[in-house]
């Protein structure tokens, strides 16, 4: 039993190659786990699409980076897709500059899926990226007043609004022309742009999952109306478009580290109950 | 494999990087001074592209509004840190302005969100939930109460039931962090089965 009393103290290293390998072969052999919808968080936003109308005009907002992308690109991607399906235009907006391009290259690989899919999704007229607009967050009360004069009348491809179809339906970003919205956050400007400067507005939101537990306050409060929660939040809104994607095929692997995670725990515990033992 | 040197300079960083779970190394902190100088370099041309110069020309020059030079140069004294000892105190000013424009602005502006949240602690006790999220807040509550009563059997009880809920809160927390760091990784490692090795997953 010698062994079990050095299970506190594993080489680091075997944790880590064994976590690689139990990541590794689920992604590349899926093995089908089940993904339950979770009705609190997932279903209430894709309610929200699923009552639009066709033409209706919803606001997103990409402020995350590069080391969310992992979480928040398929939930983007997933969410996009649903607007494009249902004929709900999207003005895309950003808070963090450095997410900003990332966004768009996201969409745009979408948006070439849809068009080869034979869904509409053009440019201009279905979807507009704004962008990053310098001015911090209280330019987003500016573009409630005027969204054009706000975003100097350019989206960030440097297309002028004017000759963009669907921006002239969103001169100012008001509860007539976009009453709601969702907003892809991984922190600081986030949710809260919102929450204090559009609290009367539908605010949904995309979360990666370490923010997920402090996000639940704004959910149970109502300040937000649905959640989406890490990579599972994006697995499971793919699965209610019936479109597995990127998210679906990478919930096994992350449910195999899940499972290695929670032995580890159990294992070091012995380790130290029965160490604890001897040192008493 | 792909030849496509953009791939391929992502694809060595990630290894790079995660070559830091073996052991500090050479090559890490090659992709770490890296990423760190030109994420330093991007940030200063983005602030001097997109708020130095259209304020200088559009404001200070543009529209003759001239207290922007004024604001220029009370932000230049921030770099007095670096000046000679006698000369440093200068850089209190500016950083005090900022912190005092940034506290009012927030104190201004915070109350709504935080007041709904506080409006839904009030919630009528009809159902286990509401009973158990009352009990709860109560315990967490008395946690944090530091002045009279502390000695009270009552309080160290509710207290300790508090400290409890909160450990429960911060393992939900740290297992959401475990989930997203895995998530980050399987994004990497999606990146280099498909994009660098070609490996259709």
């Amino acid at each position: 039993m010698e062994w079990l009393k050095r299970l506190d103290s594993i080489d680091p290293r075997w944790v880590y190659v064994i976590m690689a390998l139990s990541l590794v072969f689920p992604v590349l052999k899926p093995i089908g786990l089940a993904i339950s919808i979770n009705k609190e968080t997932t279903i209430p936003v894709y309610n929200w699409i699923e009552s639009l109308q066709p033409g209706d005009i919803v606001v997103g907002d990409v402020s995350f980076s590069g080391g969310s992308e992992g979480e928040l690109g398929p939930q983007l991607q997933a969410w996009f897709r649903h607007c494009m399906q249902r004929g709900v235009k999207v003005i895309m907006v950003a808070q963090w500059n450095t997410g900003e391009r990332l966004g768009y290259t996201l969409l745009e690989e979408t948006a070439e899926q849809l068009q080869e899919e034979g869904i509409p999704c053009e440019y201009g007229v279905d979807w507009v990226y704004a962008g990053y607009k310098p001015g911090g967050t209280t330019l987003w009360r500016q573009m409630q007043l005027d969204f054009w004069e706000a975003c100097a009348e350019t989206d960030m491809l440097g297309n002028s609004f004017s000759d963009l179809p669907l921006m002239q339906r969103f001169k100012k970003w008001d509860k007539a022309t976009a009453s709601d919205l969702i907003i892809f956050s991984a922190g600081d400007p986030g949710v809260g742009t919102y929450t204090t400067y559009f609290p009367d507005y539908n605010i949904y939101v995309g979360n990666v999952a370490v923010q997920v537990p402090g996000a639940m306050n704004t959910l149970r409060a109502g300040q937000i109306k649905g959640l989406l929660a890490g990579l599972p939040g994006a697995a499971e809104y793919e699965l209610l478009l019936d479109k597995a994607g990127k998210a679906v095929k990478l919930m096994d692997a992350q449910s195999m580290g899940h499972a290695w995670i929670m032995l580890l725990v159990i294992l070091g515990n012995i380790g130290f109950y029965l160490g604890a033992k001897e040192r008493d | 494999m792909t030849t496509d040197p953009q791939i391929l300079v992502q694809a060595i960083c990630t290894l790079a990087c995660y070559s830091y779970l073996i052991k500090e190394n050479f090559a890490y902190r090659i992709a770490e001074y890296t990423l760190v100088a030109l994420y330093t370099s991007y940030q200063i041309t983005r602030l001097f592209h997109s708020f130095i110069k259209p304020y200088w020309q559009n404001y200070a020059i543009g529209e003759k509004q001239y207290y922007f030079i004024l604001m220029g140069a009370l932000g230049l004294l921030l770099y007095t840190r670096y000046a000679p000892p006698q000369y440093r105190w200068l850089a209190r000013y500016p950083i005090a302005l900022s912190v005092g424009w940034g506290l009012g602005g927030a104190i201004a502006r915070s109350p709504r969100p935080v007041f709904t949240q506080l409006m839904d602690v009030m919630r009528p006790l009809n159902t286990a939930n509401n009973v158990l999220f009352f009990v709860f807040f109560m315990a967490v509550m008395s946690y944090f109460f530091f002045t009279t009563g502390k000695e009270s059997k009552f309080i160290q009880g509710s207290g300790r039931l508090g400290r409890y809920i909160m450990m429960i809160g911060f393992g939900t927390a740290f297992g959401n962090t475990v989930q997203g760091r895995i998530s980050l990784f399987l994004n990497r490692l999606s990146f280099l089965l498909t994009d660098w090795l070609g490996i259709s997953i």
